[in-house]
Parts: C-alpha cells; structure tokens; sequence
C-alpha cells in the first residue's frame, strides 16, 4: 500500500516535472517564464493601487505577492485542467494509464510555481515582521491548496469532454471572480454586504489564508478551517467524479 | 485452469447522432431528433483462462478493438462488468504519447511513467529498449531528428517493453527495415508466449496459428465464434466468402 502510494507519488512529480520540461524546451528562460507573469501583475498592480488610486497598505507589496501567488495558480491550474483529459485523447483511447495520475501531473507542474513565489513572499515577510508565527502555517496552506486544486481540477478534466464550453466559461467566470476575491483589495473598504458576495467566492478562503499567513496580522481560526473543509469536499467530489465517471468519458473524446 | 478475464453481460452504447456540440444542435436535438442509441458491443458472457492465447478476428468496424478496449478497462462498458486477475497491459497503438522535442531516454521514461513502471523496474526496462532499438548511441538524440526508422523502432520497442501477465494487442507492427521486423516480430511471439493470457487481433490469424490456441470472431458487436484456432478459422473464411 505505502510502496503503491509512494510509487504514485514520485511517477507524477516525475510527470509534472517532464510536464515543465516540455513547456519551456527550446526558449532560453526555459521555466522562468511562468513565473514572469505573475511577477510582472505584482509590479502592475503595485504600481495602481499605490500610485495611481494612491490607497493600500504598508505592507502592500507582500499582500499582493502572497494574494497574486494563490491566485495565478488557481487561474494556470484551472484552465490547464480543462484541457488535461481533452488534450489526450489519442493517448486516453489507447492506453489504460490512470486519468488522475495525467491531470495531477498537469497541476502540480502548475504548482510548482509557487514555491519561487512563497520563497520571495517569505523573505519580505521575515524582512518586514521577523520570523512570525504565521509563517508556521505555510506548510498547510501549500497542502490544503494543492488538494484543492486536484480536487476541482479532476471535475473539470472530466466535465469538459461532456461540455465543451467549460474552458471559455472558467476564463470568463475566473476574470470576473478575481475582482471579487480580495486581492487588489482590502476588504475593509467594503460595506458589509458587498464583504458577504466575496465569501461567496470559495477562492476568497484561500486568498485570505495565504495574505494571512505571509502578514502579521493575527490568524482567526476560521481562516484556516474553512479552506480545510472547502478542501474535504472538493476532493470527495473530484475522487467520486474521477471513479464514476471518468472512464466513461473516454468513448466521447 | 484459473480464469483470468471474465465479462460478464457487457452492453456498450454509443449515441447514434453525435454531433458537433451547439446551441442550436442542443435545442434542434431535443425537439427534432430524439436520442438514439447504437450498441457497438454486446457480450453475454466471455471467459479467459491461464494459458490461453486467443487471436481476434473480424472484420473492419465489427468490434474487435471496442472489445480489446473493454478487457483492457480503457472503455467502460454501458452495463455489465469486466474482472481481470491483473490490469491487462494495452498495447494497442505504438507511438502514442512520444513527444518530438523530448530526447530519446526521455522519451522512453515519459511513456513508462504513464504506464506505472515503478522507478525500480525503469532503469532496467530502459536499457533493454534501448538496446533492442539499437538506439544506445543516440539515446540524447532528440526523438525528432530520428529518421522515420528508428521512431517506429523505438515506437514499437517501448510498447512491448512491459513483461505483462494480462496482454492485450492490436497490430502494432509498423515499419523498420526487414532485419528489424524480423525481430520485431520474433518479439512480439515472445511477449504472447511469455504472458498468462494474451488477445491479439489481427488481419492476419495465419501468422499466430503456431502460438494461439483459441480463436474468437467478432462480427456485428457481438462474440459469434469462440472456439479452436482452426475451426474458428473456417468459420470465419466461410462467413464472407
């Protein structure tokens, strides 16, 4: 059972890392480059909120590196799992390799640019608040973030054959989500009602976790249980769809 | 003799008037055409025992490579269930899922990673492909820059590569030079041989008449003939002549 686990493990780190590989062969940055762009909306976005709507807060580089971190890799993960199983077909219909193992793959090679993200986040963090208590919490919200995203990326991997739409709607649906996800934000400066339409966002849990976690602010407890059980669910759907479903879309593709 | 594959009262159903999905064919489709159904395999009951090496035959668009799909769990069947004593090893297409930037070694461990080759098992399995290929040499070669060759060499290489227990084949033969298809097909008898239960179809039952022992002919989505090699051969020459 453990071997099985860990043999499953390391195959799709192994995968992912091939995943990585494929992407940046033959340009000179190779890897770098996905982590550009969220790089390059931090410095965008810094520049907005400081400059020109001259709002913010002091600590407002951190809040949109741990806030932007989460998000691009939500945003990557998403639109990358639409596509997993769809993008597959010829291997799918031919080979009984396990679907979960390709759709993992594709989103922790995803994932895998958080870690430069977090790192920089860290170091501003220790630079700005010491060694912080929070930061202790780094680990949880790598993992509950990485079994959130597996989760909402197998139903989406197996959804998208049945309707094809599901890419475009999640493009849409993720631009609009982000303006109601507290990132470019904070949301005191919201009333009280338009502050519940964020929480409708299950993003928002996630987003807030990781702001809280790089700052010095305390930590409610809720923050980190509700992500935790947003999580649980999730992946019981994601593991249920795969199980029921999944092979079934294989004559479809 | 221990059974090793057994379906069990398999239905496959596929719409009938798939369509390019649109909103007007969303509308059109539930008030014009109403669904219809086609069932593209229908099994009652089939067994496979430890030893047996049965060639498929049938002809184009029957069902052989729908039922090959089913044994091997890459199709779920509409109703009905599929037991396998093993997960049958599929080799159904050489080449699939070989990407033309990836060197040859990587390649080669891209593909036995999608097929669960545990990392212990990888080092050895890599090497025996690379050797059989004759690709020692240019195993940094990107898969690119092989000549036409020497892809379906490595194509076909790395799909017979697993020694399985459960092995399911369609063709997969494809080109190299006569030395090589010699030796392909030498390969490829010695991989039927070696594994407990072997399904080849093929369009071709005459080469495997010396290591099959049982022939079923597919016809119409449904398991017409199952029987003795030779018998089922007649059997199937005088269904269409």
């Amino acid at each position: 059972m453990i071997s099985t686990l860990s043999d499953f493990l390391s195959g799709t780190f192994r995968l992912a890392a091939f995943e990585t590989k494929k992407r940046s062969y033959g340009s000179y940055l190779g890897w770098l480059w996905s982590i550009m762009s969220p790089l390059s909306q931090i410095f965008v976005f810094y520049f907005a909120v400081k400059y020109v709507f001259k709002a913010g807060r002091d600590d407002l580089f951190l809040w949109l590196t741990s806030g932007l971190a989460v998000w691009n890799v939500i945003n990557t993960s998403m639109v990358k799992a639409c596509n997993s199983l769809l993008s597959r077909r010829a291997l799918l219909q031919s080979s009984n390799a396990k679907m979960i193992k390709l759709v993992f793959a594709d989103l922790v090679a995803e994932m895998f640019v958080l870690a430069p993200l977090y790192l920089i986040a860290a170091a501003i963090s220790i630079y700005y608040n010491g060694i912080h208590i929070n930061l202790l919490f780094v680990p949880l919200l790598v993992l509950t973030l990485t079994f959130f995203l597996l989760g909402l990326g197998v139903i989406l991997a197996v959804a998208t054959p049945f309707f094809r739409d599901l890419p475009h709607l999640m493009t849409l649906g993720l631009s609009v989500m982000f303006w109601f996800t507290p990132i470019a934000y904070s949301k005191v400066q919201l009333s009280e009602k338009l502050r519940l339409i964020l929480y409708l966002n299950p993003f928002t849990y996630f987003v807030e976790f990781s702001q809280l976690t790089f700052g010095a602010e305390p930590m409610p407890l809720w923050v980190v249980v509700a992500p935790i059980l947003i999580t649980i669910v999730i992946t019981v759907m994601g593991f249920w769809f795969i199980e029921k479903i999944g092979r079934k879309m294989v004559i479809i593709l | 003799m221990t059974v090793t594959v057994r379906l069990t009262d398999i239905c496959l159903d596929v719409s009938a008037n798939q369509q390019h999905q649109t909103l007007k064919g969303l509308f059109l489709r539930r008030t014009r055409n109403p669904r219809q159904i086609n069932r593209i395999l229908d099994v009652p009951l089939f067994e496979a025992k430890k030893g047996d090496k049965i060639c498929v035959v049938g002809r184009n668009g029957q069902g052989k490579t729908t039922l090959l799909k089913v044994i091997s769990k890459i199709y779920r069947p509409t109703a009905g269930t599929v037991w396998t004593s093993f997960k049958p090893t599929a080799v159904l297409a050489a080449g699939i899922g070989l990407e033309d930037d990836f060197t040859v070694q990587e390649n080669i461990e891209f593909t036995l990673l999608l097929n669960n080759i545990s990392a212990k098992r990888m080092a050895k399995i890599s090497q025996s492909i690379l050797e059989f290929c004759d690709l020692q040499q240019d195993r940094k070669k990107q898969y690119k820059h092989l000549s036409s060759g020497y892809k379906s060499r490595l194509a076909f290489a790395i799909a017979i590569s697993n020694e399985p227990k459960i092995l399911v084949l369609d063709e997969v033969l494809g080109g190299g030079d006569e030395f090589f298809m010699k030796k392909a097909s030498r390969k490829l008898k010695d991989s039927i041989i070696q594994s407990e239960t072997a399904f080849i179809a093929t369009h071709g039952p005459d080469d495997f008449r010396d290591i099959c022992n049982r022939i079923i002919v597919v016809d119409q989505s449904k398991i017409v003939f199952d029987g003795k090699f030779d018998q089922g051969l007649s059997f199937y020459r005088n269904l269409f002549d």
